[in-house]
């Protein structure tokens, strides 16, 4: 018998009904701006209202725009400053770095290990039940460091976050992938490694995205009661100075450094995710 | 004759998760397959031919008989079997993040074959699936056809003594389905490797097996046809009408009790 095969049959979307060339081209350059045309009206709506307020209202309530653009670019225009964004970075970063870590490791042996499981996600939920003022209040009281307070915080708030997503992700795995995985008799690392984790990777990625956000939050929530330095601390000087303006430009900060670093982890999710099928409208 | 598959006196016991009792889905099952051959295994839908197949790939443990592929225990000695037994199922269980040549490679991946070799084996049999030119495309991109195609290369890179097809060609449209299993079927005497083709088409068993197994329920052998003489005979196509009558007849006897 002779080995020569078929010719393979079409792949998908080989075929398609032809359209106009120019409404194509518009039509999928307004999809991919979809959300940068959304951002753009947001923005010019808030700048709106922001002008209209600051004309009615006190300047130590609500400071017009040239007031509030004077006093961001006075305070990039300080050493000080750059020492204070680089503090909260520092912080947000390494406390999102343990909690991922952590967060991932505790929920693929929760996943994988129903006796661990048993015990650990009812811990979790009750850590997740807990207001975050109770473990800002009680991280003041248990510990001295300032420094362990803050990182305390992003963890104890985050690693629910990603341990739970990842245990998620784990669990829908489905039982087809598994058994071929299995039939290759690979060793439990290379079932993580080949399955596992690759499969829950996007479910492990939206927590990261969402943690990331949610440690922004809480670093910021924590310089200001528990910490001299970093962007919350600043912010929190303001509001006692009734620095309105102050508290803007430092809130204008906060919001570049945290979705820049969201518009890095989302452009690393469209590289390495690029395997899944687009949902097309 | 060079024996590679020995299953004797094979039955499987499960827990029923609804009120603890124990059912039994494959009953009494035993067979071999020597090198080169095509066995078929034919039964109804819910038959216990997926829980053969879970035993054959050492998934399952049997709760009695033994299974020996090439002298070991698929379950036994998991480990000692890679590469020797691969598995095309009936939907084409591709990992969606990897494109097609890692997919294909992904068995001697596991297997600790360097980057270069797995690409250079795993390149030249989908070749020969016809997927030459279509390495970096992920699942998603591929039809039905080409995504099976690609899973067939994936279960022929280790050249394994053993293949099992678990209705392997059972949800592509007939044409496609005729034409996979045309090339599979080349793949397989270039291989010279021992088949075990899980279907529950009589008409595709009749045209590729070289002997047919029809199972009842709980899985049980009812009836053993050689077809390979047969075949070869000039009364063919006769003998052939007859063999389908009678398996279907057993199978329809079989479900009645």
């Amino acid at each position: 018998m002779s080995s020569e095969v078929s010719k393979p049959e079409a792949a998908v979307g080989e075929e398609r009904l032809p359209t106009n060339p120019t409404t194509q081209r518009w039509t999928r350059w307004l999809g991919s701006q979809r959300d940068t045309l959304g951002t753009v009206v947001a923005i010019i709506l808030i700048l709106l209202f922001w002008r209209f307020a600051g004309q009615y209202l006190p300047t130590y309530i609500f400071p017009t725009i040239p007031i509030a653009i004077d006093t961001t670019i006075e305070l990039l225009g300080q050493h000080a400053t750059y020492i204070s964004i680089s503090e909260t970075l520092v912080r947000i970063l390494g406390g999102f770095a343990v909690s991922a870590v952590f967060g991932i490791a505790v929920g693929v042996v929760m996943a994988t290990s129903p006796l661990f499981n048993f015990f650990a996600r009812p811990l979790i939920r009750l850590i997740m039940g807990v207001p975050a003022l109770t473990w800002v209040l009680l991280g003041v009281l248990w510990f001295r460091n300032m420094e362990v307070r803050v990182w305390f915080f992003m963890f104890i708030i985050t690693f629910p976050i990603t341990a739970l997503n990842t245990y998620d992700g784990v669990r829908s795995v489905s039982y087809e992938l598994y058994q071929m995985t299995k039939a290759l008799r690979p060793t439990q690392w290379g079932m993580l490694k080949f399955l596992i984790i690759p499969a829950a990777t996007p479910f492990i990625f939206s927590a990261l995205r969402l943690s990331l956000s949610f440690a922004g939050r809480i670093a910021v929530f924590a310089e200001a009661i528990s910490a001299g330095t970093g962007i919350g601390a600043e912010m929190m000087l303001t509001n006692q100075l009734f620095d309105t303006a102050g508290l803007i430009a430092w809130t204008f900060m906060l919001i570049v450094m945290l979705s820049t670093m969201d518009g890095i982890l989302e452009l690393l999710e469209k590289r390495w995710f690029k395997w899944r099928r687009e949902m097309k409208e | 004759m060079n024996t590679v598959v020995e299953v004797q006196s094979v039955r499987k016991d499960f827990e029923s998760g609804i009120d603890g009792d124990r059912f039994t889905a494959v009953k009494d099952v035993s067979f071999t397959v020597a090198k080169s051959e095509i066995v078929c295994i034919c039964g109804k839908t819910g038959c216990g031919k997926s829980t053969l197949v879970n035993l054959m790939l050492g998934i399952d443990k049997p709760t009695d008989g033994t299974i020996r592929i090439d002298g070991l225990s698929p379950h036994d000695d998991f480990m000692g079997m890679r590469g020797k037994l691969a598995v095309v199922f009936q939907t084409d269980r591709l990992l969606p993040w990897r494109n097609v040549i890692d997919n294909a490679a992904i068995a001697l991946e596991v297997a600790g074959v360097g980057k270069e070799e797995r690409y250079e084996a795993a390149s030249s049999w989908l070749t020969k699936v016809g997927l030459g030119g279509w390495e970096q495309a992920y699942p998603h991109q591929l039809s039905g056809g080409m995504r099976q195609r690609t899973s067939i290369a994936r279960a022929f890179v280790t050249s394994p003594q053993v293949i099992l097809l678990d209705e392997a060609f059972g949800h592509l449209d007939e044409v496609t389905a005729h034409k996979l299993r045309k090339d599979c079927l080349a793949l397989i005497d270039e291989t010279q490797a021992a088949a075990i083709v899980v279907t529950h088409n009589i008409s595709e068993a009749l045209e590729i097996g070289t002997r047919i197994l029809v199972l009842g329920k709980p899985a049980r052998v009812l009836s053993v046809h050689e077809l390979a003489e047969a075949r070869a005979s000039d009364d063919w196509a006769i003998q052939r009408d007859r063999m389908r009558e009678e398996i279907f007849r057993n199978i329809e006897i079989e479900s009645q009790d």
